[in-house]
């Protein structure tokens, strides 16, 4: 499970790295708005996708990381793409209606979060009216999700050294004990982090800064 | 099951995002007043262990892997509108980051992980407060919240509604057989190792 | 150690501290230190060296007093707490913000500066553990002892009166280490250093304080102290490598 690639290229610069993010997170909800309306035809999602490649292009994003995203959805498009025509009363229009406008949203998705620094996004969800707490929330997810994620590499390592593949049982529960003792060093560190914060002058709601 | 955007129909994303914003309304409104600036760290790296965890894959049969959710585990060691909060910033994150599920779509996910998830999930529990409560509670939130995406698919016109049913069924029922045994696994390691943990402040 | 008490920096009297399930950490402790003074807390697993750093900085609540700079410290003294620099032992538990910038500019914030001065204050940090430029960086993305470091900037840009480092070289490799070490040798404001590197201490401390089961068996300086073989068994400790040539155990005759 590498997790650097949550990041890997939205430090960057280039001109549509560098575009005012609030602009930028209007043009993209907007979007993802035309997606749900546009009229489906060739013509459109053609002119979609090449403008698209365009602003991949000068982002410079490689496609082999833009082809790796869009496998998440892959399963979900396939099971859509196939279960559909195979019933009565369904055609194949719809499928390719539905897989036009969910790969137009995915790549507009993959372009806005890999070409915006994680701070700007959650300056723009702050921004656009999403309540304080959750942009913490979302902060500290952010931040522990490489800690946690390396804690669990290590206790997978650990149990590979000692394990032998074994029946389902066993990899369940030696999988749900992992996540058990991490439950449980997250609770431990976030009794930390609480302290660091108290050193530093938190002290509670009106206190603390939630912008930059 | 984290349903892209392209998935829903205009009326359907109406209807789960007014839904969904209006559950978020609620929680942050109970929330302002009962919870102490302690809990945020608290919540924080909960959530981020919650965001881990559904990324962690179970293998099923063949080469085919499922993930759990967390709903009930977080409901039932902070509460029901806790749990809430952070399954929307966790449901949001994903469709940002990893494009699972999308932004349009976020009310019709969040519906089915978030709301009915902890929510109901929580109000299942109840019923006993036991562990053994909390692993039924979390196959009945994983089945119905499958079963929750079915319809909304079905609704939007994308899939005739039976056969999405049925399979949508089917396959949440080892999915949630799953998640109620790694909520039970987990919550005895937590009772054996930091019981405080289960002892905290629910809201 | 008598008198000073106007220029004690960090002052405990008479501090004790339990357990919730009834076990003792600290018992009756007392100690302080001065302006610019270097001191550090040694002692086996165990010994309460932790414990008596969360006392000092108001984070557990014990009996006793805790004084900085004259001034009580309670659990709410929230602007007092500033001026002590606690840096954990593991810089994941204060690293908690997605940049560096923010981490760094989180408890100037709270002391309610400016933006040009909660700027200039994070500059400043980061020039004074030589990592200028670092603001836009994650903390993911750092190397261990970068992440010591920003770790150490996230309480120096509060102008704290007094450091207190809790194991500070753990998982650092030698480089890291010895980067550390100048960095702390070349700081002027006072440290309070517990821990496990005696060779550390060797270099930097002043003043050592023996800690043993939550009570102060022995204070000297460090190359006294970590000379005395029997004192070192006696509590757990070895006497470090760069003081067991000069320490003639059985020898009668010199080199």
């Amino acid at each position: 499970m590498r997790h650097s690639y949550l990041d890997k290229y939205s430090n960057r610069s280039s001109p549509v790295h560098n575009l005012p993010v609030p602009g930028k997170t209007i043009a993209f909800l907007g979007l993802l708005l035309y997606y749900a309306f546009m009229p489906v035809s060739r013509g459109i999602l053609a002119g979609n996708l090449a403008g698209l490649a365009i602003l991949f292009t000068v982002a410079r994003i490689p496609p082999l990381f833009i082809i790796k995203r869009l496998f998440v959805i892959l399963p979900f498009l396939i099971f859509i793409v196939f279960f559909i025509p195979l019933f009565q009363g369904q055609t194949w229009r719809v499928a390719g209606e539905t897989l036009a406008r969910a790969g137009c949203s995915v790549l507009t998705l993959i372009l806005f979060t890999s070409t915006t620094r994680f701070t700007h996004l959650l300056d723009s969800l702050s921004r656009l009216g999403i309540p304080k707490i959750i942009i913490q929330v979302l902060s500290f997810i952010y931040r522990y999700f490489f800690v946690l994620t390396g804690q669990l590499e290590q206790m997978k390592m650990a149990v590979r050294a000692r394990a032998v593949r074994g029946k389902y049982r066993f990899v369940y529960r030696g999988l749900a004990r992992m996540l058990g003792m991490l439950i449980i060093r997250s609770y431990e560190q976030s009794e930390r982090v609480y302290n660091a914060m108290l050193m530093r002058g938190y002290d509670g709601w009106g206190n603390d800064d939630g912008n930059t | 099951m984290h349903i892209p955007d392209g998935f829903l129909d205009t009326k359907t994303l109406a209807i789960t995002n007014g839904v969904a914003l209006g559950a978020l309304y609620l929680a942050a409104r109970r929330m302002n007043a009962a919870v102490s600036p302690s809990r945020i760290p608290l919540m924080g790296v909960l959530a981020a262990f919650a965001f881990t965890a559904q990324l962690l894959a179970f293998p099923v049969i063949g080469g085919t892997s499922t993930h759990i959710a967390g709903s009930v585990l977080l409901a039932v060691i902070l509460g029901p509108y806790t749990a809430m909060l952070l399954l929307a910033a966790i449901v949001l994150l994903q469709a940002l980051l990893f494009q699972h599920g999308g932004v349009l779509t976020f009310g019709a996910n969040f519906l089915n992980i978030g709301i009915i998830g902890s929510w109901l999930g929580y109000l299942v529990y109840r019923l006993k407060r036991s562990h053994p409560m909390a692993g039924v509670a979390a196959f009945i939130t994983v089945l119905l919240g499958g079963l929750a995406a079915a319809l909304e698919l079905a609704f939007s016109g994308r899939v005739p509604l039976q056969p999405a049913l049925v399979g949508m069924g089917i396959a949440q029922i080892i999915t949630g057989v799953i998640e109620g045994f790694v909520t039970v696994s987990i919550l005895k390691v937590i009772s054996a190792v930091r019981p405080d943990l289960l002892k905290l402040e629910t809201v | 150690m008598a008198g000073g008490m106007m220029t004690a920096i960090l002052e405990m009297q008479r501090y004790t501290y339990i357990y919730p399930d009834g076990t003792p950490a600290l018992r009756d402790i007392s100690f302080q230190v001065d302006a610019g003074e270097s001191v550090g807390i040694v002692g086996p697993n165990g010994a309460g060296k932790t414990t008596a750093l969360l006392g000092a900085c108001g984070l557990i609540e014990g009996a006793g007093t805790v004084r900085v700079r004259g001034e009580e410290l309670g659990r709410k003294s929230y602007q007092l707490r500033s001026k002590l620099g606690f840096v954990f032992q593991n810089p994941d538990d204060q690293l908690f913000m997605p940049t560096v910038y923010e981490d760094i500019a989180f408890g100037p914030q709270n002391l309610g500066q400016s933006d040009a001065e909660v700027k200039q204050s994070v500059k400043q940090a980061l020039e004074a553990v030589e990592l200028p430029g670092f603001e836009e960086k994650s903390s993911h993305h750092l190397s261990s002892g970068e992440k010591k470091r920003i770790a150490i900037a996230t309480v120096l840009s509060m102008d704290p009166e007094i450091l207190l480092l809790d194991e500070p070289t753990t998982n650092l490799d030698p480089r890291s280490r010895r980067h550390l070490i100048e960095l702390l040798g070349e700081m002027s404001i006072a440290t309070l250093i517990a821990g496990h590197d005696l060779e550390l201490l060797l270099e930097l401390s002043d003043r050592v304080l023996m800690m043993n089961n939550g009570i102060f068996v022995e204070e000297g300086a460090p190359d006294t102290l970590f000379a005395d073989e029997e004192l070192m068994r006696r509590n757990h400790l070895e006497v470090p490598h760069s003081l067991r040539d000069s320490t003639p155990i059985n020898s009668s005759q010199e080199e």
